[in-house]
């Protein structure tokens, strides 16, 4: 529960900070004339000096979404990992805007490829573009990506008998997914789980079959943590060793959180990495990973939230969260984005559905947010919130912004 | 009957209701929209292959056509596509499949031809053809969440014994592996093999098989002696026909033969196929060439599904002669 309580804390502050940009972007530009005006709230006006894109503001008032109806639906396509959190924002948005989101939970490789391909509106991705996905899109113009949740990856595992968590050290982990600790009982394991009885079972690992956000995730920890990981896996270059897909050099392949999940739960002395949530609802033990600190630290909102605060993040919010300098940091959290194109005159049809596009990415980021606790994910920290906001912000229709 | 046709009467009366003519159009249209379908079926064909070569040729251009069939790693990561881990997981789990459904087939077949009770037959048939009636996900999900983990203790038992000798037989033993697919696959081939190889063994002459009983035969002697023997040819129709089957198979084979794209070394260590690499990567590949790669995989499994039909036509043409074996 003091996670959640937690979160709300992070949600109060987040609109706080919303509150005062929206405010304060609200003088900057005039909305065009074609924009259809449906249920046109402006927001209050500001008492900061109007600029370009949130900087210091200071007051507070109560925040109004816009909701362009559009075409009264927008489509996405991408991470497996955002689904439970989007169908819920989806809900959510239909009831407060009427604006359908539907959203194809086909893993963030299939999203990008999708969104490349502009047969959705946004993709979402658990890994940010690579350059070479950038440039394969650049005939659309450049991509805006919009950090809009985080979540953690568990090593989650299935010892008959065991009680307690097991805990695991970076070395550890790399190990098993090389496949150079094969039993339960290896020293490395029983020495840093000291008050267990680790039985002799042996180690079957399960990754993904699927190109996946998850998968990348765990890769860019291994990759961080473990040089090992990059000499065997990715042959020396870092690019290799991490990614949504890479050569497993053991285990078997599943589809999906679900597959992996099924996986481990249906093999005694079977391992594998899945999404936090996953994890916790189907009840499935996952292990606590020793920190850049030499912590333990157990996988949940509170330990997401701490390795997700950054003092700052990168202007283009390109950035990785994984093996967290923060004490109480979980070390393999990340970032799913929402990925559109900067100028949406090129890919999409009417200028009306770009509104209702922003405004549903500009209602994520705020308001939507507040589903992000229940359902085990991170909420974007304040400071965060407001790079987002110049992010959706410099979204244009040929040169116009779309926001007000 | 011949002398009416072409008589004067008959022309006359054929002329007088019009029939003729009726008939004359009627059949040069069946005669064109025939042609048309058979001509069209051909073309789809023509196009999928040069179309899915064509698209993968960047592939074999770098690899080359023997290079990539013979490669032993798919990288994706790394640019290196390779196609033998699949071409070897289908044809392993395809003749293990078979090697487990054809004798059940066969056995399965007699009984209904001849040891079982006449009030029995038909129940039991319908039985056995229902099972291929039973879509393939859920033989998939039956397979991954009922049959895997049964058998695991089995294969642990297998690779623990038998396999410290025939490292064929070894461990690994995760569970989902080329011997899991190839189970799953066997009972998705039992009922084809054993439908058709039952109507071929219910077509053997009545009279030899009565013979071999008034020769105070058993009735394993008349399966021995007379069914199996002028069965034959269509008995190895039928086991192409699931071989066919069993190449194909794609998403039941997805959930339990274990998705690795390493070569395992044990047929109880998780491999890939050549459907299910296509079914799993599809969506994802983003990578330099690897939706060509698996379009590819896609023609090899075409041409190797192609040859085994060919090779289907050309067995029952060469066992049956002019005998038509019901098949």
């Amino acid at each position: 529960m003091t996670h959640i309580t937690r979160a709300g804390r992070f949600g109060a502050i987040t609109l706080a900070a919303l509150m005062a940009v929206a405010a304060c972007g609200a003088g900057a530009t005039t909305a065009p004339a074609t924009t259809a005006p449906v249920a046109v709230t402006t927001p209050p006006a500001a008492t900061g000096t109007p600029g370009p894109s949130g900087t210091a503001a200071t007051s507070a008032a109560p925040v109004s979404y816009r909701c362009s109806k559009g075409d009264g639906q927008l489509n996405g396509a991408g991470s497996t990992f955002i689904n439970p959190l989007l169908t819920k924002m989806a809900g959510d948005y239909l009831a407060k805007c009427g604006v359908q989101i539907n959203y194809q939970s086909i893993g963030s490789g299939g999203g990008v490829k999708a969104w490349q391909q502009n047969t959705v509106d946004f993709g979402a991705s658990d890994a940010y573009l690579a350059d070479s996905e950038i440039s394969t899109a650049s005939a659309n113009g450049t991509p805006v990506e919009i950090p809009t949740t985080f979540g953690a990856v568990v090593v989650a595992y299935n010892l008959n008998g065991l009680s307690g968590a097991i805990k695991m050290t970076p070395d550890i982990i790399a190990n098993i997914f090389l496949g150079k600790i094969t039993t339960w009982n290896d020293p490395a394991l029983t020495a840093a789980n000291p008050g267990l009885s680790l039985p002799g079972t042996e180690i079957s690992v399960v990754h993904r079959s699927d190109g996946s956000g998850t998968t990348s995730i765990f890769t860019k920890y291994l990759t961080a943590v473990s040089p090992d990981w990059v000499t065997n896996v990715g042959g020396g270059d870092k690019t290799k060793s991490a990614g949504k897909t890479v050569a497993w050099p053991v285990g078997q392949g599943a589809s999906g959180n679900e597959g992996v999940t099924q996986g481990v739960k249906g093999t005694d002395g079977g391992v594998g990495y899945i999404d936090v949530a996953y994890a916790i609802q189907n009840k499935i033990p996952f292990a606590d990973v020793q920190n850049s600190s030499g912590n333990y630290i157990t996988a949940s909102l509170d330990s997401i939230a701490q390795a997700a605060n950054l003092p700052s993040y990168p202007p283009d919010l390109r950035f990785d969260l994984v093996n967290s300098a923060s004490p109480q940091g979980y070390p393999i959290a990340g970032t799913t984005w929402i990925i559109v194109y900067q100028d949406l005159s090129k890919v999409l049809k009417s200028q009306d559905r770009a509104n209702s596009l922003v405004d549903f990415i500009w209602w994520a980021i705020h308001a939507g947010q507040a589903d992000s606790a229940p359902l085990i994910y991170g909420a974007l920290p304040p400071n965060l919130v407001v790079q987002d906001e110049a992010a959706v912000r410099s979204i244009n229709w040929a040169g116009t912004p779309l926001l007000p | 009957m011949t002398d009416l046709v072409g008589s004067p009467e008959t022309t006359e009366a054929v002329d007088r209701i019009g029939l003729r003519r009726r008939r004359w159009t009627g059949d040069l249209t069946f005669r064109g929209v025939l042609a048309a379908l058979a001509v069209g079926t051909t073309l789809i064909l023509g196009f999928m292959m040069v179309g899915s070569f064509v698209t993968a040729a960047p592939v074999y251009q770098k690899f080359g056509i023997i290079g990539f069939l013979t490669g032993t790693k798919w990288e994706p990561s790394f640019t290196i596509y390779g196609a033998w881990p699949f071409i070897y997981g289908t044809v392993l789990t395809s003749l293990l499949a078979l090697l487990i459904a054809v004798p059940i087939s066969v056995l399965i077949a007699l009984l209904l031809t001849d040891l079982a009770p006449a009030r029995l037959r038909g129940p039991l048939g319908v039985a056995v053809d229902l099972l291929a009636a039973v879509p393939s996900v859920v033989y998939g999900l039956w397979g991954l969440l009922v049959l895997v983990p049964v058998m695991r203790p089995f294969e642990q038992g297998v690779a623990g014994t038998l396999g410290k000798v025939v490292p064929f037989l070894g461990p690994p033993t995760p569970g989902p592996s080329y011997f899991a697919a190839a189970v799953i696959l066997a009972v998705m081939t039992v009922p084809i093999i054993s439908a058709v190889t039952r109507e071929v063994f219910a077509s053997t002459p009545r009279l030899q098989r009565e013979a071999v009983l008034a020769l105070g035969g058993t009735r394993w002697d008349v399966a021995r002696t007379v069914t199996i023997p002028i069965g034959r040819a269509g008995l190895l129709a039928a086991i192409v026909l699931g071989l066919g089957r069993a190449i194909g198979e794609t998403i039941a084979v997805t959930l339990v033969v274990g998705n690795s794209n390493n070569i395992g070394t044990s047929i109880f260590a998780p491999g890939f196929t050549l459907a299910s690499v296509i079914a799993n990567e599809f969506n994802e590949a983003t990578e330099t060439l690897h939706p060509e790669a698996l379009i590819a995989l896609g023609t090899v499994l075409l041409v190797i599904s192609v040859l085994v039909n060919a090779g289907a036509i050309t067995i029952r043409d060469r066992f049956t002669g002019g005998l038509r074996s019901g098949f």
